[in-house]
């Protein structure tokens, strides 16, 4: 067992009209990877925050190689040798690689001219470190996310980082550069750096990580070997109760076809079919580039297309925006709720009713009195916790926002919904919510379309699954076929 | 409760001192208990109203989430917050208020009736403009073009009516034109993706360039016909005690406010500014709509146009020179964000006011025209960085 390198300590943190942390404890321990674990809203960020110094804790202490520190911003706790890898990486694509790990930290000659030779080479024995193969003078946009991911990481390590934070690492990363990722942080354990690890999914922690710190509603729950874990306890220390089951797939009779799309072609994808029949959810995997968003959005009317066709109830249709695919009755829920599927500056009502202000307008003018009656309709069946219509919607949680962008969805009536990554992002409580709207839908007759990346996902929710791969339809499967291999098997035929 | 209570002294302190100043005045001279001290005393008596209003509605609210969820905590500390928000939402009124409370110390003259009709009155084009380009910040863009567009629209009328034809025609032609303007900004900018600032840039060259072609370089006045004195009407008259421009001013303000708040469209444009992408996918026409919104900023330059020229009674080539900085600082002062999808048109009159009242001191004061331009080139930094700073996104 490796010594502790980080101790925090019953932190806690307030905020207006929240405890945010409420006596949280967390050891880091050297050579180790410690996951930290909640649900959103538990309290991990800020945890963060208040070990870097962007949040100042309002109780208790951390002690980092045994003295007590408190930063009051970022760079400090950087240069003391704690760095975070957000979610967002912190690169700049037009520059090279060793110009990003030396940024704001570049080495000068006597001159005053930067000292690019020894930059470059310190950059290539960094990333020799951690057995990447990256020419330090690639441009970062030319790089993968992982590839970036792993600058960032020597960027920590030039920085002779003690303690490593990493924030839902895997979340933008494709399944197949996942594993080179474990393989880097495997390295970095055997150079003895303390590792936290965040991740909603929880496989990858019983895949990396030694031990786990469990938060909930801002309360520390517990710190266990991982070894002792099972991914059911896990759950319910995170959730605070059992989840029965996790996928509560129903089966609906299924109704007509609804959507039909028969060899639908553009420099996107090509030769594409499938049907969607009302009552059935159909599931699209693949891997990432595999053009599953691209799919659904040729459908919603965001990409040109030439060859083939799109059938709705029978009837051939080629939308040419979403405006005119929203009046067709298709609707498609954006894999990134935050960048282009809700105003996040606007209040929950006006984003809910976005789509569908011609059902509330007359003559220009929007009731606003039917359009709160249908907002709190809403509000209510789709369990939105907001405090009101009024609250901007930046300020709700992920698995909150998620529902707001649902909801607006549902107030145009659409006959098929594309949900493209519905559960991203979000905890598991919330995900266990969607999926029972997802049953509501279905049994509303609604033609639903899921796509996921994970795979579990896909299978535990879909009446039949398309698989596609670089733009092509590789095969279909129905529910009582489709496992794990048969869907890799596919895609590698 | 400590905090609450330091918040709720906040939100009363512009009142409060507008109170304490009429009173004072009340005790010197009698002759300032006129409308004007008696508006911000009333209007002193709203805003404590509306923060105690607002006060009440969260906790409320506070109580009604602490139902459902037990979890939520302290209700105190959102009470703070909501009274904190509601001063930051009002923050353009309230600056005004103190502004004026602290003008009326400084001069006399300055918190008289005559005077704040009068800094209405010569302010009312730049409230006008400011409207317009209101629809373009929203979007997150700009409109810098409105000055020349003034000038042009207003050389076009003036020549109608200096040539004889009718009043009315005249209007017409100097509003088509602002709207013209504004559609062709509109499609630069919408249709063929440009940077608002470019093509707002290039416009604003071409429309004065057009503007010296029309006029010859020289001013040229309406004239005596029987038409010219209507016209000048427009900028000059009043009715009863109101003048004309300060009529166009409101008429325009419930306009914009109507379009801007009550309409699919304003609503549209307030999502594309906040999230243009975001409004793509949830259905809304982005294209259209930005060169509706396009449009309205150069109609409003169009009736500000006809406004100035009315009121010097002709048509002068660098009519509106400069003019778009004033309309732009007036909404940024209102609390229009440059980075777009917030804000309330109504402050842009607010901002508008602020900055007349700013002039009119100066003047009253004679302070030099040239220190006038530094010290407002001061006061938009300021706004700017209070936009900045207040909201976080």
């Amino acid at each position: 067992m490796g010594k502790v390198v980080l101790e925090m300590r019953d932190i806690v943190k307030r905020f207006p009209g929240v405890l945010a942390l409420n006596g949280v404890s967390l050891k880091v321990y050297e050579g180790e990877a410690m996951a930290l674990l909640g649900e959103n809203g538990a309290g991990k960020s800020t945890l963060m925050k208040c070990l870097t110094g962007v949040y100042q804790r309002d109780e208790g202490s951390i002690l980092y190689n045994g003295r007590e520190i408190a930063y009051t911003n970022a760079r400090q706790a950087q240069d003391d040798g704690i760095a975070i890898i957000h979610q967002e990486l912190n690169l700049i694509p037009r520059m090279k690689v060793y110009e990003n790990i030396f940024l704001g930290r570049e080495v000068k000659k006597k001159g005053g001219a930067l000292d690019k030779k020894y930059m470059y080479e310190k950059s290539a024995e960094l990333l020799r470190e951690i057995r990447i193969n990256i020419s330090p003078n690639a441009l970062i946009s030319s790089l993968s996310i992982a590839q970036q991911q792993m600058v960032e990481i020597a960027k920590a390590l030039l920085m002779d980082a003690k303690v490593i934070v990493m924030d839902e690492p895997t979340d933008a990363l494709p399944d197949e550069e996942v594993e080179s990722l474990f393989n880097i942080i495997r390295e970095l354990k055997k150079k003895n750096k303390g590792i936290v690890y965040i991740s909603h999914r929880l496989n990858e922690i019983f895949e990396i990580c030694d031990r786990a710190t469990i938060l909930r509603d801002g309360q520390f729950i517990a710190e266990k070997l991982v070894s002792e874990l099972d991914q059911p306890s896990l759950i319910s220390m995170m959730v605070g109760r059992t989840l029965d089951q996790q996928f509560p797939y129903e089966p609906m009779p299924l109704g007509d076809v609804v959507l039909s799309v028969k060899g639908l072609t553009n420099n996107l994808v090509r030769d594409i079919s499938f049907e969607v029949r009302s009552g059935e959810v159909l599931g699209i995997i693949g891997l990432v580039g595999a053009g599953r968003t691209e799919l659904a959005q040729t459908i919603y009317g965001l990409h040109e297309w030439t060859e083939g066709e799109i059938l709705l109830k029978g009837k051939p249709i080629h939308p040419a925006n979403p405006n005119q695919a929203i009046r067709h009755g298709i609707y498609y829920m954006t894999e990134d709720r935050k960048r282009n599927g809700l105003v996040l500056i606007m209040d929950v009502r006006k984003n809910i009713s976005l789509s569908a202000l011609d059902k509330i307008t007359t003559f220009g003018k929007v009731d606003v009195k039917k359009e709160r009656a249908i907002c709190a309709d809403f509000i209510e069946k789709i369990n939105v916790k907001t405090p009101s219509q009024n609250q901007r919607v930046r300020n709700l949680s992920g698995g909150n926002q998620q529902k707001v962008v649902l909801s607006k969805a549902l107030m145009t009536e659409p006959d098929v919904l594309i949900l493209d990554e519905p559960t991203r992002g979000i905890d598991v409580g919330a995900k266990k919510e969607i999926y029972l709207l997802i049953n509501q839908l279905k049994e509303r007759g609604k033609a639903v379309i899921m796509i996921s990346s994970e795979m579990p996902e896909i299978l535990g929710m879909s009446d039949r699954v398309l698989v596609l791969h670089e733009g092509r339809c590789k095969g279909e499967l129905s529910r009582e076929e489709a496992t794990q291999e048969k869907i890799m098997e596919k895609i590698l035929s | 409760m400590k905090s609450i209570k330091k918040a709720m002294i906040l939100i009363g302190a512009a009142g409060g001192f507008a109170l304490f100043l009429v009173s004072v005045y009340r005790i010197f001279n009698a002759q300032l208990v006129n409308a004007p001290s008696f508006l911000i005393l009333i209007a002193g008596i709203v805003l404590l109203a509306a923060g105690i209003v607002c006060y009440n509605s969260s906790v409320r609210e506070q109580k009604a989430l602490q139902k459902q969820d037990p979890s939520a905590k302290s209700a105190y500390m959102d009470r703070v917050q909501s009274v904190v928000d509601f001063s930051g939402r009002y923050r353009p009124v309230l600056i005004m208020l103190l502004v004026a409370a602290v003008f009326s110390c400084m001069h006399p003259r300055f918190l008289t009736g005559a005077n704040f009709l009068n800094i209405l009155k010569q302010n009312s084009h730049y409230g006008i403009l400011a409207a317009g380009v209101c629809f373009a910040i929203l979007l997150g863009g700009i409109d810098i073009s409105i000055g020349s567009v003034l000038a042009f629209s207003g050389a076009v009328a003036a020549l109608i009516v200096s040539s004889g034809g009718s009043v009315v025609l005249a209007v017409v032609a100097a509003i088509l034109i602002g709207a013209a303007a504004g559609l062709a900004n509109g499609v630069f900018i919408a249709r063929f993706k440009l940077q608002p600032m470019i093509v707002s840039l290039a416009t604003m060259s071409i429309f004065r360039g057009a503007t010296l072609v029309l006029t010859d370089g020289k001013s040229f006045p309406l004239g005596k016909l029987p038409g010219s004195d209507m016209f000048k009407a427009i900028g000059q008259g009043s009715v009863g005690f109101l003048p004309v421009p300060v009529l166009i001013l409101i008429v325009v303000y419930a306009a914009m406010f109507y379009i801007l708040n009550m309409t699919a469209f304003g609503r549209h444009v307030y999502a594309i500014g906040g999230n243009e992408e975001a409004a793509r996918l949830s259905g809304i026409n982005v294209e259209i709509t930005k060169i509706i919104a396009h449009m309205m900023s150069g109609l409003m330059a169009g009736v500000a146009g006809v406004m100035v020229t009315a009121r010097v009674a002709s048509a002068t080539p660098t009519a509106g020179n400069g003019y778009e900085m004033d309309a732009i600082a007036a909404a940024v002062i209102g609390g229009i964000s440059l980075r777009g999808g917030e804000g309330q048109v109504l402050f842009a009159i607010v901002g508008a006011v602020i900055i007349g009242m700013l002039n009119n001191i100066l003047n009253l004061m004679n302070v030099s025209s040239y220190y006038q331009t530094i010290i407002k080139g001061v006061v938009i930094l300021i706004a700017v960085l209070l936009d900045a700073k207040s909201k976080d996104r």
